[in-house]
């Protein structure tokens, strides 16, 4: 089964600081979510929300159609997994972490934890506290699968992976979501590693949703042309630039927005080549701070 | 899964992992008490309880735990989707029992200790003013040790919630836990505590009406945990 999420006018505030905004969106169950931001954009805000690890300060978060915070029956169908675990005491090895889950987490699969813990190749005997940043990533990744929670999400938790080992992950969260479709959002800032997994994108700014859109929808809002400098030079005229690049006469210039029907036919007619343009380069033009966060 | 694990999950948790390792503990201090004990039989003349100096260490073990209860376990049981007045609800719970269960274990240790020192000829006396008057007066013992956990435990446990919540705030409420550890020494004849003698309280208040002190102290600290944990936001590392 799978659970929608409804935001609607969430503001998080700590003290006089106001993480996020009159925050109002809609997540249909059933789908992998991007959360994309810069630091301090407010994303382990609103998932610490959405988790009910906090009180909205203001607004509702509600889950099923049931307000999240201190709700028995949602709280053990949502999971979030974040940087550093927070799963087991420091003392405690694997092992004993992996039965407390066991015996808090209504819904745990301990075959399906087992495996985990053999893919990643996870000391059961070892504390907590002498894993490696890696091995703690990891074993916070399985206690986040293996709980098979209907709303399950990672907010940079592969911090600390190698390179396989978060490539392992990804794969086995894709895997897994395939065989058991449930809500998955995942916060990252390794965006273009991780943006192949993502359905649909949410970006936020400065405690505020930026944009929430497929990913595909997102990728055709930025075009790349390479040719002949004058040429290129010709043809993005008047449109935003997000970077350029030269080497000798040839030049590649990724332009936001997407080119309406002359300016292509020109560049087709010049025969510029025309590519799409990295999910992190939009990212990073789409999040450029306001004149207020500078 | 039976059905308390499944109906009381964290206090059947906490009673069927941690409630064996606070006996093991006990167990060490026993064994300590012990071998002091020895020391002083052999170099010395043994004259008081070494179980009556030695037990008012359980209470430092009572009030850490209790801090590690709210500081360390709590937020882990809320990752693992369970919520915070689900914790609060069956913490006390298992408080109420492993204080009980450790009070009848140091009851039952007076009581061994009372057979080994009218065997050594040892006289058998308490360290200093109690709210029992015997070594032998079992029943009071028990009382009096099970409430001074239990208070001391449910005091770490608000001071645990006031540090995770207030951070450094926390040390404004030390002077209310200490203000209760001293209302709570009543029920254990104890007004005294580390570097701090407070007569201002009568020690004469009798059985009854110091236990039920005891009782009050332990529910107001019980009350203020609650106040604190009971929509206290999980502390998150932002990036």
């Amino acid at each position: 089964m799978t659970l929608t999420i409804e935001v609607s006018g969430l503001q998080v505030r700590y003290g006089e600081a106001v993480a996020l905004h009159d925050l109002s969106v809609r997540l249909p169950g059933g789908r992998i979510y991007g959360l994309l931001g810069r630091n301090g954009s407010g994303k382990t805000s609103l998932l610490s929300t959405l988790a009910g690890f906090r009180k909205p300060s203001a607004g509702a978060v509600v889950i099923d159609g049931q307000p999240v915070f201190e709700n028995p029956q949602i709280t053990r169908r949502v999971c979030l997994i974040q940087e550093g675990g927070g799963v087991g005491d420091d003392t405690d090895t694997v092992k004993d972490a992996v039965q407390v889950a066991q015996r808090l987490r209504p819904g745990w699969d301990a075959q399906y934890a087992a495996t985990l813990i053999d893919l990643f190749e996870l000391p059961l005997r070892k504390r907590i506290g002498e894993l490696s940043r890696g091995q703690r990533s990891a074993f916070a990744a399985t206690v986040g699968l293996a709980s098979r929670a209907a709303v399950s999400m990672f907010d940079e938790a592969h911090l600390g992976m190698d390179a396989s080992t978060r490539q392992a992950f990804q794969d086995e969260l894709l895997r897994d979501f395939i065989a058991r479709p449930r809500t998955i959002i995942i916060s990252t800032h390794l965006v273009e590693e991780q943006s192949p997994l993502f359905e649909r994108v949410l970006i936020l700014r400065e405690g505020r949703l930026l944009l929430h859109e497929d990913l595909d929808e997102l990728r055709a809002q930025g075009v790349s042309l390479t040719g002949p400098a004058a040429t290129v030079d010709d043809v993005v005229a008047g449109l935003t630039v997000l970077n350029q690049q030269q080497l000798g006469p040839t030049k590649s210039v990724m332009v936001y927005g997407a080119l309406d029907d002359a300016r292509r036919a020109a560049a087709e007619a010049a025969g510029l080549e025309l590519g799409p343009v990295a999910v992190q380069d939009l990212f990073i033009h789409l999040t450029e701070p306001t004149g207020a966060a500078r | 899964m039976n059905r308390p694990a499944r109906r009381w999950p964290i206090a059947y948790l906490l009673l069927t992992t941690h409630l064996p390792f606070l006996v093991f503990c006990l167990a060490g201090l026993l064994v300590v008490a012990g071998l002091v004990l020895g020391g002083v039989a052999v170099f010395g003349a043994v004259r008081i309880s070494a179980l009556d100096v030695g037990g008012q260490l359980l209470r430092w073990l009572a009030l850490g735990y209790g801090y590690y209860l709210l500081r360390t376990m709590l937020p882990m049981v809320l990752v693992h989707g369970r919520t915070r007045r689900e914790y609060l609800c069956q913490v006390p719970v298992f408080q109420l029992i492993t204080t009980g269960v450790l009070a009848g274990a140091t009851t039952l240790g007076y009581a061994a200790e009372s057979l080994l020192y009218r065997a050594a000829g040892w006289p058998h006396q308490l360290a200093e003013a109690r709210l029992y008057s015997d070594t032998t007066d079992h029943l009071v013992i028990f009382a009096s040790y099970w409430m001074m956990l239990l208070g001391w435990m449910a005091t770490g446990s608000f001071l645990g919630a006031a540090f995770y919540r207030l951070r450094a705030g926390g040390v404004l409420a030390l002077p209310v836990a200490l203000l209760l550890l001293a209302v709570n020494g009543l029920s254990n004849g104890v007004l005294s505590l580390p570097f701090i003698k407070l007569d201002l309280l009568p020690q004469d208040l009798g059985v009854p009406a110091a236990l039920t002190l005891g009782a009050a102290s332990t529910l107001v600290a019980v009350g203020l945990c609650w106040l604190l944990a009971r929509d206290m936001p999980l502390r998150t590392r932002t990036s």
